[in-house]
């Protein structure tokens, strides 16, 4: 199996000193689906902006075996598409079509690419001829397709996605995970929702207080109460 | 929740509405500079110029109503500057009142400058409202950006027009939240609540612009600002530009013949 990252003792502390991974590793093979589960402020978030680059901390973290460091910041960009949480942060220009060409315009790609990209990108999460409209006036669920679209169009080989499905109805949640699923790229989805995890991810880990506890089958780690209700991931009956 | 209140009209279609928004920049500004640049009391050119703008308005299919509402906004801030020059300029008296302790006068030629500039502005704001309402903002920004506007300023314009709404969304949410929770309270508690509920809006504000930034960095910026043209100049822009030149300087030349 390909390894498409590796992390090696990670650990990251906030600037105002509250301390967010502590000594984590990670191996992440090419093509598989890796659901981060884990309560609030377990590190989550924050171990999504390190595979990007956007957070780094002395080459503990390698991506097609290449340290993301800042020499190698735009080529790591280019391989991993980071979804953030809130599609308001990451549609961020007028029309969608900006929102879409953002990347492969930041990427050098010429007109005619940066077209066939945005329309491609567009295609896949099923929002074709939508170019031209304002973020402003989609709904959540059209605006997590853009969000997924704007990191597509650069054609990342890595998806880090974080919530993927917060927000959504239902509907507009069963929609994004079958359009995800469709995706061939490898998965990284940071969630607490479990029901998108068993529908997706054949790997989970379970993150709490910035440290890995288990890294097995989702199969496995679903089925096992007493380790979601001691990450606090699902109800304790007992009191 | 769904805004309109921007560039309102601005997706209807019309000859005007299909012109290239640098077009209709350069003329609306022209038709500012020659408005403003017209002798006190030209009162024929005036008529020529909302003639010329009610002809623009009316191509450009917007409705009376809103377009009047619209040019109100301007009225005030007109009003508070010059509201007190009839009563200031010296020449001939119109009328002398006596109030309480002391004399007013109003000169004619104070009146007559404070006419001017009411019209002045007001068919100056009618050229914005006319541009505004039939350009969409983002293709607006790309025409001023074309233009050679520095970059960060069209930036900071269109993320002006991306984050007002949430920020507005915001700020509603923010009300419905304290009113639910409001059960009357004096008049000082509720002014301090609506400072703290500014400062949270700062701070959440600011909070998103970090966020953004992120996600930015996250899709290769750093820091040049780069962008497509998709404008294009047509036949119909050179026509209309060339046309609404013109029809400018011939308005203004009455200046001179009478």
């Amino acid at each position: 199996m390909n390894e498409v990252i590796k992390i090696n003792d990670l650990s990251f502390t906030y600037p105002d000193g509250q301390p967010a991974l502590s000594g984590l590793s990670l191996v992440v093979g090419q093509g598989e689906s890796v659901a981060v589960i884990g309560p609030n402020g377990a590190g989550k978030s924050t171990l999504l902006l390190h595979l990007n680059g956007i957070f780094h901390s002395n080459g503990t973290v390698r991506v097609f075996d290449r340290p993301v460091n800042d020499k190698n910041l735009r080529w790591v960009r280019s391989r991993v598409g980071l979804v953030f949480q809130d599609p308001d942060d990451q549609l961020f220009s007028p029309t969608v079509f900006d929102d879409v060409a953002f990347g492969p315009i930041n990427m050098g790609y010429s007109e005619a690419e940066v077209h066939r990209a945005v329309s491609k990108a567009l295609e896949w999460v099923g929002m074709a001829g939508y170019e031209k409209r304002s973020s402003h006036h989609l709904s959540i669920g059209e605006r997590k397709r853009i969000a997924i679209a704007t990191v597509l169009s650069m054609s990342p080989q890595i998806l880090a996605l974080d919530e993927p499905s917060g927000n959504l109805d239902p509907r507009s949640k069963w929609s994004l995970i079958s359009l995800l699923r469709r995706l061939p790229m490898t998965k990284i989805i940071a969630t607490h929702d479990l029901e998108l995890v068993r529908a997706l991810c054949s790997r989970t880990v379970i993150l709490d207080r910035g440290q890995i506890v288990i890294d097995g089958a989702t199969s496995l780690i679903l089925n096992d109460r007493s380790l979601l209700v001691a990450h606090g991931l699902a109800p304790d009956d007992t009191s | 929740m769904k805004h309109g209140f921007l560039d309102q009209y601005s997706d209807r279609d019309s000859f005007i509405h299909r012109l290239d928004p640098r077009t209709k920049f350069v003329i609306s500004f022209l038709f500012i500079l020659v408005v403003v640049l017209t002798p006190p009391g030209s009162w024929l050119v005036y008529t020529l110029y909302a003639v010329l703008m009610a002809g623009l308005l009316l191509a450009g299919k917007l409705p009376a109503g809103y377009v009047l509402k619209r040019s109100l906004i301007i009225m005030p801030f007109v009003l508070l500057i010059a509201l007190f020059i009839p009563f200031f300029k010296e020449g001939e008296v119109a009328g002398s009142y006596n109030m309480w302790l002391w004399q007013v006068t109003v000169t004619y030629s104070g009146l007559q400058v404070l006419v001017n500039i009411v019209i002045k502005s007001w068919l100056s704001i009618l050229s914005l409202i006319w541009l505004t309402s039939t350009t969409k903002l983002p293709h607006l920004l790309r025409g001023l950006e074309k233009m050679r506007l520095p970059r960060v300023m069209v930036m900071i314009l269109s993320f002006m027009y991306r984050y007002l709404f949430i920020v507005v969304d915001e700020a509603m949410r923010m009300k419905q939240a304290r009113d639910s929770r409001n059960f009357g309270g004096g008049r000082r508690w509720q002014v301090s609540t609506v400072g703290n509920m500014i400062g949270t809006l700062f701070i959440r504000s600011y909070e998103r612009g970090e966020r953004v930034y992120v996600a930015m960095a996250a899709r290769g910026f750093d820091g040049h600002i780069r962008t497509l043209n998709h404008l294009n100049f047509r036949a119909a822009d050179a026509y209309f530009g060339i046309g609404g030149i013109l029809v400018l300087s011939l308005i203004s030349l009455f200046t001179f013949l009478f």
